[in-house]
């Protein structure tokens, strides 16, 4: 064997050590604490647009939910903005998420039986405003609307995202992937699995863009950017009292979720998923009212709607690293190094046998 | 004279009656929106009482669709009840929404 054939067979050992380091380091690693502040908000030219073309002031919204509490389903409608903020804890196989969503001007109904009074999840001192309205439903003729308008809402809650397959745990059930983060170790594929309750949806088209940037206000998030779509689905939101009456009959849905493909956090969403679903929010639609307008009106394309991310905190613990593990950053510096030494070796024996054939 | 009373007494009461037993009526309301993205429709479906529409009345049914012109694609629709009818939310290719609604008292 030549010098020359033994430098390739380092450097083909050397690749095999580099891919087989990769494969094994895919798993999602945080260490210490992360929040991320998503945010859909109110823009006055975006709703006269949407007025001027005819819509009602009810129908332009930063956000409309469904909202489980206590066992009672609750319409809720933002009219000012909308802040969804996911606060991050590494609880060593399991991250704790904690959501708070902030809503800003809002409209609450539900349909109720008459002996069941709505359980409060706002702060009284918020309330503008409170009616009941006689129902017009033949077979509820014994239950009435409750109607509340009030300036803020805030709904909070706390689940579990396990890390080895990040999915969303609440109370032992399993949801489904998180919204929050695409593992950049082990991405999500077309035609996996990503809801498991209260249904399963599989993803459907995933399209990786490596050359547009996406906007919001002051913040840009540069490519690659990755979008998941699912599989389009079904269901109905019924109140679960007596007869059941329907509050969202969703003849078709998908979810959409924008990923920044760097790192897998998620950049922006249209709706919800498995980590609103186990705090109660069973389905959402968001709209960032700001980067619709520039969308719509302006044609822009380079903004990031639907809720999008505001900002993206690590918080450090005093002694380690905190970070999310990017594999891929150990994997480059181990290639490029390798690469170097390669170089090196091979430039020092072009030196030497210079140097001998002067001899 | 004493005949004549008796007669407009019970027409009277034949009148009154007939204004009490309730009339109902029956129709269907319909919302419809559109723009360069598609189309969104909503219709209920109302049972009135003839003499008081807008204070005496059922809604029988709530439905809606929706669809996208050419070069989008529908990725949603959902009805919506409210008190007095309902909406429909559209959502064409991920994030532009078309809402339509209708409604009784319809004005």
């Amino acid at each position: 064997m030549t010098k020359h054939k033994r430098y390739v067979w380092i450097y083909i050992l050397l690749m095999t050590f580099v891919l087989s380091t990769a494969s094994l380091s895919s798993a999602f690693e945080l260490h210490g604490s992360a929040s991320l502040v998503y945010v859909a908000s109110r823009y006055d030219s975006y709703i006269n647009y949407r007025l001027s073309h005819g819509d009602k002031p009810a129908w332009v919204t930063t956000s409309l939910m469904f909202y489980n509490y206590s066992g009672v389903l609750y319409i809720i409608k933002a009219y000012n903005d909308t802040e969804v903020i996911f606060k991050l804890k590494d609880e060593g196989e399991y991250i704790n998420s904690h959501v708070t969503v902030l809503l800003n001007n809002v409209t609450v109904m539900t349909f109720l039986p008459k002996d069941v009074s709505p359980p409060i999840f706002w702060n009284e001192s918020e309330l503008i405003s409170r009616k009941t309205e006689k129902s017009h439903d033949p077979n509820f003729k014994d239950w009435e609307w409750h109607v509340f308008k009030l300036k803020r809402v805030k709904i909070s809650g706390s689940y579990l995202i396990r890390k080895s397959d990040l999915a969303v745990i609440k109370d032992g059930v399993s949801y489904g992937h998180t919204m929050l983060f695409d593992d950049p170790g082990n991405p999500l594929k077309e035609g996996e699995t990503f809801t498991m309750y209260p249904f399963s949806v599989t993803t459907d088209k995933i399209t990786i863009n490596n050359k547009k940037s996406l906007r919001w206000k002051n913040v840009t998030y540069y490519p690659p950017t990755k979008t998941v779509v699912t599989k389009h689905y079904s269901f109905n939101l019924t109140q679960p009292f007596g007869r059941g009456f329907p509050v969202e009959i969703v003849q078709l849905a998908t979810l959409i979720y924008t990923f920044d493909a760097s790192d897998g956090k998620l950049i922006a969403t249209p709706n919800s998923g498995p980590d609103l679903w186990a705090i109660g929010v069973l389905d959402a639609h968001f709209t960032d009212e700001y980067a619709e307008y520039r969308v719509e009106v302006e044609h822009d394309n380079s903004y990031a709607t639907g809720l999008v991310l505001k900002s993206f905190r690590i918080n450090e613990r005093t002694t380690e690293e905190v970070i999310f593990n990017k594999p891929k950053t150990e994997v480059a510096y181990i290639f490029y190094g390798s690469l170097i030494l390669v170089g090196l070796v091979i430039v020092l024996n072009a030196g030497g046998v210079r140097n001998r054939g002067k001899s | 004279m004493k005949k004549i009373v008796a007669v407009l007494f019970g027409l009277l009461v034949v009148t009154a009656g007939f204004v009490a037993a309730t009339q109902w009526a029956v129709t269907s309301v319909r919302g419809y929106n559109s723009d360069s993205y598609g189309y969104s429709w909503t219709e209920i479906g109302v049972k009135y009482d003839v003499q008081h529409p807008y204070t005496n009345y059922y809604i029988t049914y709530r439905t809606g669709g929706g669809g996208a012109y050419l070069g989008h694609i529908v990725t949603g629709i959902s009805i919506i009840p409210d008190p007095n009818g309902a909406e429909t939310i559209v959502t064409i290719d991920g994030y532009h929404k078309i809402v339509s609604s209708a409604g009784w008292p319809y004005i």
